[in-house]
């Protein structure tokens, strides 16, 4: 079969160069340069196929010598010649090209031509540009947001497209549905591509799901929380404008850096009771995250503790029985000793929501394990004792 | 003893080129040749011609020298890139890079053509890398619109 295909390329090859004399011609070059190419990828792809490269290598380079010798004596000249313009390199060098560039690089060789605008969109290249920037803050939550964004972006064009049909070919509706479809999938931004995800964040038009730390700039009563918004970027100022949603309105933000977001950390949304699974394991000193909300109309936050020891323990390393209690102690030392705030106690047999409508309600936990999450929150550590 | 330490190469024009084994076998495709055929001490590559496998084994003896330091690597990588600015001979370049399967140097020069092609416009890069604006007025006009959103170039050649 190989060995056919490379008879069809000498077979072009010879063809090509009795049905167009003129070397000079743009044309002639340009048959010229495919077998050669093809001899190249081939060369390299029989290497790892074949255990008698030798043979092979040797096969290759007779129809070169005989076309040298016999067809044109300056072929090799042609040859050596052939790669004037990037987009005769081979798929492996373009693709490496690709790959270092920036996605404004990547964006100006979208606009050269049409070759280089299709390959450029390729997720491979915008894969790690999105890791880069993107993935500190966009989590499962956001994909799939991003997800049902994409389909209803589609079902929208898909509605017009056959709208429009059905007013002309009522008949042909059934059938063209799926060249409707196809047509849909080519425009680029309805397209699920990572590129189009990577765009849609750039250019702030899709409000992605996340998480900010010390929502509403700092506000006392925020210090040291992590609330669920959604957020949209801003790529004039490099900063984010956030949406909570906050019983019955929504609550705007501007101007938040990216140190404050992270991406949602549970599968579980905000107005939800987090399913609490390390209780056991809780030990003092151990870093964990409580939901917190004043009332069952708002939206739980995350805030920040640690565990410590219980009223009945000294503390002493030696005795201390704290985590084969059925109690656990949470300190947020971020409070004054003498603040209501400052400790609360939890049962690990029973823990659903606590708490009243004067001090709120305490939800699920997540024990702490990573410790960028840890460091994370000691980098927005307040400067004074709160109350 | 050195005869056994060194091969030949020998470019699509003809000319030789001797190099040792340890710095030839850094491209992959001469070291499947050699491994395949132990008794010749010349390998004729009909894709290669003799000004770009002169620069290809001056990279392969550097690199040979150099060893594992990546500093010291980058130091050599610079001072072989030097004065390359010629788009024809980064060409070449690249293809007997992919062809000899010399990854560290596929590297080296794409990532060069890549930063050429850095903060340029379109039309800089057309006509540096010689490439046809094949767009018809609509679809320019709806490519400038969708990537509206990344800032042009304004370095201009």
């Amino acid at each position: 079969m190989l060995f056919f295909l490379i008879s069809c390329f000498s077979f072009l090859l010879i063809s090509k160069s009795f049905l167009k004399p003129n070397p000079n011609s743009k044309f002639y070059s340009k048959i010229w340069a495919f077998p050669c190419f093809s001899w190249v990828e081939l060369q390299k792809n029989f290497k790892s196929l074949s255990r008698k490269r030798r043979i092979f290598l040797n096969s290759f380079q007779v129809p070169i010598l005989f076309k040298n010798n016999f067809f044109s004596p300056n072929f090799e000249t042609v040859e050596e010649k052939q790669v004037t313009s990037l987009l005769d390199l081979p798929d492996l060098p373009l693709d490496c090209i690709l790959e270092k560039l920036s996605p404004s690089g990547l964006c100006t060789i979208a606009k050269v031509c049409s070759s280089l605008r299709d390959r450029g969109r390729n997720d491979h290249f915008w894969e790690k540009h999105m890791k880069q920037k993107w993935g500190g803050v966009i989590g499962e939550a956001a994909y799939r947001e991003w997800e049902c964004f994409i389909d209803s972006k589609r079902e929208f064009l898909n509605f017009r497209t056959q709208r429009r049909r059905f007013q002309f070919f009522p008949s042909f509706l059934y059938l063209l549905r799926n060249k409707s479809e196809m047509r849909v999938k080519k425009c680029s931004l309805t397209v699920n591509s990572v590129m189009s995800f990577y765009v849609a964040l750039e250019t702030g038009e899709f409000w992605f799901p996340a998480q900010v730390f010390n929502r509403e700039n700092g506000l006392v009563g925020f210090t040291l929380s992590c609330y669920d918004a959604h957020l949209s970027y801003d790529s004039t100022t490099d900063n984010f404008i956030a949406r909570y949603p906050a019983h019955g309105r929504r609550i705007i933000e501007a101007d938040i850096e990216w140190s404050r977001i992270r991406a949602t950390t549970v599968n579980t949304r905000a107005q939800v009771l987090h399913i609490s699974d390390c209780l056991d394991e809780l030990k003092p000193n151990d870093h964990i995250e409580i939901q917190w909300r004043r009332n069952n109309e708002f939206p739980y936050g995350w805030w920040y503790g640690v565990v410590g020891h219980l009223e009945s323990c000294n503390g002493n390393e030696f005795n201390c029985q704290c985590q084969i209690s059925d109690d656990v102690m949470l300190e947020f030392k971020q409070h004054s000793s003498g603040s209501k705030w400052r400790k609360t106690m939890i049962s690990k047999k029973e823990h659903r929501e606590v708490g009243n409508e004067a001090d709120g309600f305490y939800g699920g936990i997540r024990k702490l394990y990573r410790e960028e999450e840890i460091a994370k929150w000691k980098q927005i550590w307040p400067n004074c004792t709160l109350e | 003893m050195a005869e056994e330490n060194t091969i030949t190469l020998k470019s699509s024009d003809g000319k030789e080129f001797l190099i040792s084994k340890k710095a030839a076998t850094l491209s992959e495709t001469i070291k499947a040749m050699v491994e395949e055929d132990n008794s010749s001490s010349v390998f004729p590559l009909t894709v290669v011609d003799s000004k770009t496998l002169a620069d290809v084994i001056t990279f392969l003896n550097k690199h040979v020298d150099c060893g594992d330091d990546d500093d010291k690597k980058k130091s050599c990588d610079e001072e072989f890139m030097a004065g390359k600015d010629d788009m024809k001979d980064l060409f070449d370049l690249v293809v007997a890079a992919n062809y000899l399967d010399v990854k560290d140097l596929l590297d080296l020069i794409c990532g060069k053509i890549a930063d050429m092609m850095q903060g340029k416009s379109p039309e800089w890069v057309r006509k540096t890398f010689n490439i046809q604006n094949d767009f018809s007025p609509e679809e320019e006009a709806k490519v400038r619109e969708e990537y509206a959103w990344a800032h042009e170039g304004v370095e201009e050649d």
